[in-house]
């Protein structure tokens, strides 16, 4: 099918009107920074901002958090596949009204401002997000599935270790590519509140700094980055969890 | 020779409800046979076939095999892995396996040259002949096969129907079919076990004695139809009866 590229149209056409009107038109206002000096602010970034280390500490956080609370809730559905099953989703559905910046301020009280804590956050904070999943898609896995393996000699222990983790396993992956944004969004909070590392402690400083082209400098950065993130995500379900049930 | 005495399914709902799915089933499933329990949705012919290969208990009755083990069951939901190729799949749960009899199965199967597919969803008849090759791979003397043909386009669904007959004429494999479909159970039994529901009971049985060709106008021929009209007659009958249980209450 041939691709309409609407988005990338609609980006460019916006991004022309921003050109022409702030750097030619409007360079003086105090709506928008001047393309120009957001392309001098980028260069300055690495530097000023340490921005290198900002990202490595940021993407580094989120997805070695996500990556080892994936296998730690797949080893586990590998040992003991109906596990999960016992999660009652009803008697914990009233925590979804928590605001999420009260975790963030708990685990900042209990571990300060550091990169270890904000680690143990994104992996607690990833871990009970698959958890739940986990919880919630055991309930509706296809029965025939087990009876059939059951059927064939094994027994019902031996089947579900078969057959449950394959099945939770795509549904996880699936689970955590669509809470990315997500997870990005807290994290970025957790910085922020933090005043210190990574992407979301930058926001912090430019704040501090009344540094208003800076805000829009991180902002690009992090959207290139989620995007790229995104993608890599996709196309890895695509190569690895390409079946349908 | 498999033989039902009084076989009963009691399960609560769940409003907590006592139900009762079929009550006092008396029937024998000959080895080398194909029957089929031709009933309407609901009547319980899943929970059966599951009861049969021992995945439930019944709650009231007696089940008696004089028939070498295994019984092969067959849902009607696809059954095979997506996630396993065909062979994988064929050869699931198998310790080990002659080469020679992977073989025969997807030959069997009509399976030929699909070993490294993988199965689609969309595709219920593929899905069918995976679940059949995994079930001669076995060496199965019985197979308990649910409703297989749902949504299945005619002509996949003829084939299978021509496959089921062929290998039950050349290995001798008998066979229970559950279908809601009198001319998909006429074609493919030896035995037809008409079926109610509300409570599930067996109302009759029929011997079909009709010349089976590999091809769709056996469905055309004269007999075939008389047979496809009493069946009709025997359920028409039973709507009539519980009409008239219904005013009498």
């Amino acid at each position: 099918m041939k691709k309409n590229y609407y988005g990338a149209k609609f980006i460019i056409t916006l991004l022309f009107v921003y050109l022409i009107l702030f750097e030619f038109i409007l360079p003086v206002n105090k709506v928008l920074p001047q393309p120009s000096q957001i392309l001098e602010s980028f260069a300055e970034s690495w530097n000023v901002y340490v921005m290198f280390q900002s990202i490595v500490s940021t993407t580094s956080v989120i997805y070695v958090s996500m990556l080892l609370a994936y296998l730690l809730i797949l080893g586990v559905l590998k040992i003991a596949p109906t596990l999960f099953a016992s999660v009652e989703l009803s008697s914990i559905k009233p925590m979804k009204y928590i605001p999420f910046i009260f975790p963030v301020l708990l685990f900042l009280f209990w571990f300060g401002a550091s990169i270890w804590g904000e680690f143990f956050f994104a992996f607690v904070l990833v871990s009970a997000l698959l958890k739940l999943e986990a919880a919630n898609r055991l309930k509706n896995i296809n029965r025939e599935y087990l009876d059939v393996a059951v059927n064939l000699g094994l027994s019902r222990h031996e089947a579900a270790k078969k057959i449950v983790p394959k099945i939770l396993g795509k549904h996880l992956y699936h689970e955590l590519a669509e809470k990315h944004y997500l997870i990005w969004m807290v994290i970025l909070f957790y910085e922020f509140a933090e005043k210190g590392n990574g992407l979301g402690g930058i926001y912090y400083r430019a704040l501090y700094y009344n540094d208003f082209v800076f805000l829009f400098v991180v902002t690009i950065i992090i959207t290139l980055l989620i995007w790229v993130g995104e993608k890599i995500l996709v196309v890895i379900e695509a190569k690895y969890f390409n079946w349908e049930e | 020779m498999i033989e039902l005495i009084n076989v009963g399914k009691i399960y609560i709902d769940e409003h907590g409800f006592r139900k009762v799915l079929f009550k006092g089933l008396n029937c024998e499933l000959i080895a080398d046979k194909i029957s089929t329990i031709l009933a309407p949705i609901g009547a319980g012919k899943s929970t059966l076939l599951k009861i049969l290969c021992r995945l439930e208990e019944p709650t009231e009755g007696e089940i008696r095999y004089n028939i070498p083990a295994p019984l092969i069951y067959l849902p009607a939901a696809p059954s095979s892995y997506p996630w396993l190729n065909v062979k994988d799949n064929i050869l699931f749960g198998l310790k080990n396996y002659e080469e020679a009899n992977f073989k025969n199965a997807i030959k069997l199967a009509g399976l030929e040259g699909y070993e490294n597919h993988y199965p689609d969803n969309n595709s219920m008849g593929f899905r069918f002949r995976i679940s059949l090759a995994r079930a001669l791979m076995r060496n199965p003397r019985f197979l308990l096969i649910d409703e297989p043909f749902l949504k299945m386009d005619y002509r996949t669904r003829s084939e299978l129907y021509f496959l089921i007959r062929r290998l039950k004429s050349e290995l001798k494999i008998g066979m229970l079919i559950t279908t809601s479909n009198i001319s998909e159970a006429i074609y493919l039994s030896d035995t037809i076990f008409l079926m109610k529901k509300s409570p599930g009971e067996i109302i009759k049985k029929i011997e079909v004695n009709i010349q089976k060709e590999e091809s769709l106008d056996t469905f055309k021929t004269d007999e075939f139809l008389e047979l496809t009209r009493t069946i009709i007659t025997e359920f028409k009958k039973l709507d009539s009866e519980n009409q008239l249980a219904n005013l009498l209450v």
